[in-house]
């Protein structure tokens, strides 16, 4: 078995594992990047929107400063987020936009002078400053403030991922593309790197690395409709929960995006929002005004997808094929704005459902769009429980989105948090020795061999791994999806054990040779179904309601009882996740309040 | 009227010692709105699951689809079968290496991509934390964002006649790469420099101007125009060499 | 062909780009020779006299023999330089013919049709230059002789089809390389190519037959 060794292994080169790599390559150590794919093809890639920064340049983004961005982000993470990160994060990412600008990032920027801009839908003007002219411009975003979202036409992922992309090859960090990890070597308490598994020839290797860091992306793709690329499983946590010390926090909170498309499940950014597109209903009535009359389609994600699925529930929905959906219409924006500025709305439209945005409504529901949950770490990077594992980005719970993130702010976190962990990282590198033990590796790596073997002969069954994945894509679709409520969530754990067992027993219908990819998900299946279980056990024993996590039968927030965070850690053996909490922040510069959207009561905390 | 398709797609498993190239036939009743995506994965998980073939965000953002589509290379994710004739015929990219079936991997020749175009911004500025960012006009960012609007999918790379003769072609993806650095003001290399990298047959003058690449591009890249001129460019930074105070 | 990834380059050279000028410049020249060559020859279907008049005047002025000559060189550097892009190992070859075959596509046929014409016209130009220049001036009946005896009639109906075809897809591709054939004006330019190649080869096909009924007497 080959062995590599490196200082930094990072599992994940999108945006968050590259901008850590760059800054730990740029301190002069060795890194290696693994990738399921090659890195420019990281869901990463596929954000359009932008990131937030607290620039203020564009004049309806004036007076904007990190404070009013900090506020927003809390508010909108419904209080669940750690506010020391919080602080941290609003302060670095202006000075994070401008790095990535000196990069390469072709950011749009202002343009003194008169112009027409959108907001709910109609049409004003506003007159850029001219003493602003070239700086970095900002566009509306939902649950925001002021105008903030720094952005590249549509593609502000892919422009930001290309450039990170270039800066890592001129450093010369290393990625390795369809390499997968498929377990942490680890000894309880200090973890040495990862088993790695080779997608083009179903070879084993072992990375030993002094540092190790989980920045795989979200668990998305558990739930059947997801705007998630098809990779976002969720790999690199559950290799962390598979340790039974690290720990995942928050995995219930699971954002679902207001328009994904009807039936490819497609994101269509919320820039159409932004920049004033409008829900419909079958009637073509706009109904989003009479549940918020001030934010109207601008109100944050999960208040959006909770109104909607309301609306649908009163029997407004459009009935289809594939389920029932609603419009968005952004006909209005006139034909110069649709195929330029959403160019890529516009093709998504074009090429994958066979439509004219300018002249059709575009199908959409609310789907999966966003995992808040990961593994747990402290405002470092720094994974809870095992020493050198480290986390960030969407896979990481660091924790700045709480129970709710904010549009554009994810993306922004995947550089800001990339490059304050990855400096963390490369201090912690600075004088820190480490002893590998080989058998740890060997040990890793037979089990790891074994466990495929049995999978390749159907040594412990023949449980077909698509058989099994469906049966928990219907589960999470009934008990942990948008609105959520006791009887659902308890049926939906038990039945949940019930196909983890069945996980245990899947055996190949293919040969397993190569770039199989029967196996590759084969080898992944138990780890989902664990992380599945992670979101629904903690989805019922939150009896409150709190950003995207809505309980039926708890509406209010509930700040006397959860004003916590879940930590779940998987024990050796275990059916269900182990449980603990605690305290969401605990540094306090916003004490919790009313969000100013979305409704729903709130029990104070005992003061 | 629902019709039944038939996909002929090429097999073969560079793993498997005893594999040998050769095509597959399945049927498959076609459904409303269904793509390539959505077939192949029928196909994987309802008849073959050791059929290998790459996705990834199955948007047409990543790139990862790209095969040849009844003779034309293009993004699988997002070709409606309603576009196409009840047989379709699937092929994987040429140029590229196999990794099975469907799939090649785009991944090592692109890296070596941006190694030979030096793929990033030159400059001798120091980023300066505390400082304004540096100004630039907005109609310059568009026309970055236009070129850098490549998905690295291979398809131009796939039906480059150049590129599938000799190896060491750089490719249509290459010169776009090249033309978007070369359009930004933040990167200080010159003609001169340019020259270096696609001043030769591997380069810009091996293309033959046969414009597959500008027909097949998923994401209408201006190919065509960056492609003229780059080779405008470059013939007259050698023409100035030539001249006695020329470069 | 298989390829892990894209190979390392070899040093750029100062001469590709030079070749690159070279290939285009001679293949203008002789574009625009073989235009006036014919529109020369088309006079004989104002006549024989015609023909031979002007011919009179230009070897008079020595054009003809110094004019062949250079043509000559021209054709043999052109031939030389643009050779390099013909794939000439069998597995090129094979490999191009089935990059063609697969992709249907009409540009790409059009390449295959301008090597292929190459080497007709390689051979021919050749024997041509060297039986023309050997035997001037040129005056109709003789012409008309070679034409009408030893089967050159239907070399000249091979050849002629094999020249507009390569002349027109050549300036063509040139339009393309350098950037004058745009997105924009694709369509149009393109149309106008196949009239040009129509135009030509009405002309030439018509000046063959009027010295094939060129009575020999």
């Amino acid at each position: 078995m080959q062995i590599i060794h490196t200082d930094l292994l990072t599992i994940g080169a999108g945006l968050a594992g590259e901008r850590c790599a760059i800054e730990v390559a740029g301190a002069g150590f060795s890194v290696v990047c693994l990738s399921l794919v090659p890195a420019r093809r990281s869901h990463s890639v596929a954000a359009q929107g932008g990131m937030q920064a607290a620039l203020g340049n564009a004049i309806m983004g004036d007076g904007d400063s990190p404070d009013v961005h900090f506020l927003d982000t809390v508010k909108g993470s419904d209080w669940g987020a750690d506010q020391e990160v919080a602080r941290m994060f609003v302060e670095a990412a202006p000075i994070e936009m401008r790095r990535l600008a000196h990069w390469g990032v072709p950011w749009n920027r202002v343009v003194a002078g008169t112009h027409t801009y959108w907001k709910g839908g109609k049409p004003f003007e506003a007159t850029e400053k001219a003493e602003n002219h070239g700086l970095i411009h900002s566009r509306a975003f939902g649950g925001t403030a002021k105008w903030r979202t720094c952005y590249a036409s549509d593609g502000a992922g892919h422009a930001v991922l290309y450039t990170m992309d270039n800066r890592a090859a001129q450093l010369g960090v290393t990625v390795h593309d369809r390499s997968e990890a498929v377990s942490l070597i680890h000894d309880g308490e200090t973890c040495h790197g990862a088993i790695v598994r080779c997608l083009r020839t179903g070879e084993l290797r072992a990375y030993l690395a002094r540092a190790t860091l989980v920045a795989s992306g979200g668990y998305g793709r558990i739930y059947r409709a997801s705007t998630n690329a098809i990779i976002c499983e969720g790999t690199g946590l559950s290799l962390a929960l598979d340790t039974g010390v690290a720990k995942l926090g928050n995995m219930e909170a699971v954002q679902f995006h207001p328009t994904g498309t009807v039936p490819t499940d497609i994101l269509v950014t919320e820039g159409c929002r932004g920049d004033g597109g409008t829900l419909l209903d079958r009637d073509e009535y706009r109904f989003m005004p009479d549940y918020e009359p001030d934010k109207a389609e601008l109100a944050s994600r999960d208040v959006v997808s909770r109104r909607m699925i309301e609306h649908m529930r009163t029997g407004k929905g459009v009935q289809s094929p594939y389920g029932e959906h609603l419009w968005l219409d952004i006909r209005h924006l006139g034909e110069q704005h649709i195929r330029t500025k959403l160019r890529e709305v516009d093709e998504i439209c074009q090429n994958f459902l066979g439509i004219d945005p300018l002249h059709q409504l575009i199908p959409v529901r609310p789907t999966q769009h966003y995992s808040m949950g990961g593994v747990r770490t402290d405002k470092t990077g720094a994974a809870y429980g095992l020493k050198g594992l480290f986390s960030a980005g969407e896979s990481a719970c660091w924790d700045l989105h709480g129970f709710n993130r904010l549009g554009g702010n994810s993306l922004a976190e995947t550089v800001v948090a990339g490059g304050i962990v990855g400096r963390n990282i490369a201090e912690f590198l600075q004088g820190y020795d480490t002893a590998f033990s080989t058998a740890h590796v060997r040990e890793a790596a037979a089990r790891d061999d074994a466990r495929i073997r049995r999978i390749v002969s159907g040594a412990d069954g023949k449980e077909s791994v698509y058989a099994v994945r469906e049966a928990m894509y219907d589960i999470l679709e009934r008990a942990a999806y948008v609105f959520r409520n006791g009887t659902d969530l308890t049926w939906g754990v038990q039945a949940l054990q019930e196909v983890h067992e069945r996980a245990q027993h899947i055996g190949l219908a293919s040969d397993g040779v190569g770039a199989n990819a029967e196996l590759a998900l084969a080898i992944r299946m138990p780890g989902m179904v664990r992380l599945a279980l992670c979101v629904c056990f903690g989805a019922l024993m939150r009896t409150e309601s709190r950003g995207s996590h809505t309980r039926e039968d708890f509406p209010e927030r509930n700040d006397r009882d959860w004003l916590n965070r879940t930590l779940a850690s998987w024990r050796p053996g275990a059916d269900l996740p182990h449980l603990e909490y605690e305290p969401a922040t605990s540094y306090v510069e916003l004490p919790p309040g009313d969000r100013g959207y979305g409704g729903g009561k709130i029990i104070p905390a005992a003061s | 009227m629902q019709r039944s398709l038939t996909f002929n797609i090429f097999r073969h498993n560079p793993q498997d010692p005893a594999s040998v190239p050769h095509m597959d036939t399945y049927k498959l009743d076609e459904t409303d709105s269904m793509t390539l995506f959505i077939a192949l994965h029928r196909l994987r998980e309802e008849q073959d699951p050791s059929l290998k073939f790459d996705f990834c965000c199955r948007a047409g953002v990543c790139g990862s689809c790209a095969m040849v589509i009844n003779g034309r290379p293009g993004l699988a994710c997002h070709t409606k079968t309603r576009d196409l004739p009840d047989t379709i015929t699937l092929l994987p990219l040429p140029v590229f290496k196999l990794v099975g079936d469907l799939a090649v991997d785009t991944g090592t020749w692109f890296r070596a991509m941006y190694q030979r175009t030096e793929s990033w911004i030159h400059t001798r500025a120091e980023f300066d934390p505390a400082a304004q960012e540096a100004r630039m006009e907005n109609e310059v960012a568009n026309a970055i964002y236009e070129l850098d609007r490549c998905i690295e999918c291979g398809c131009c790379v796939a039906a480059c006649g150049t590129a599938n003769l000799r190896s060491d072609f750089l490719a249509p993806a290459g010169f776009i790469r090249v033309a978007r650095f070369a359009a930004d003001p933040r990167d200080q290399r010159t003609d001169a420099d340019f020259y270096e990298i696609i001043g030769s047959d591997e380069g810009i003058f091996g293309c033959m101007g046969l414009l597959a690449c500008e027909d097949v591009c998923p994401k209408h890249l201006p190919l065509q125009t960056q492609l003229g001129y780059l080779r405008r460019k470059m013939g007259l930074t050698v023409l100035k060499r030539l001249l006695p105070f020329g470069g | 062909m298989e390829t892990d990834c894209i190979a390392p380059a070899r040093p750029r050279s100062r001469a590709d780009g030079l070749l690159d000028w070279v290939q285009m410049g001679t293949g203008a020249a002789l574009a625009l020779f073989a235009c006036m060559h014919m529109i020369f020859l088309s006079s004989v279907l104002f006549g024989a006299g015609a023909l031979n008049g002007l011919s009179a005047v230009m070897d008079a002025l020595h054009i003809e023999t110094l004019g062949g000559i250079g043509i000559a060189v021209v054709f043999c550097i052109h031939a030389t330089v643009a050779a390099r892009k013909i794939p000439f190992k069998a597995a090129q070859a094979v490999t191009a013919w089935r990059h063609a075959r697969l992709l249907h596509h009409p540009e790409t046929w059009a390449w295959v049709a301008q090597v292929l014409t190459a080497f007709i016209l390689a051979v021919f130009i050749t024997i041509h230059i060297w039986t023309g220049l050997t035997d001037l001036p040129v005056q109709a009946l003789k012409s008309a002789v070679r034409v009408q005896l030893g089967g050159w009639f239907w070399v000249f109906l091979l050849v002629l089809p094999a020249l507009a075809l390569h002349l027109v897809i050549g300036a063509w591709r040139a339009g393309v390389k350098w950037g004058l054939i745009t997105r924009e004006n694709r369509a149009d330019i393109t149309r106008k190519g196949l009239y040009l190649l129509g135009g030509f080869l009405c002309l030439s096909l018509l000046t063959l037959l009027r010295f094939r009924l060129l009575p020999l007497e």
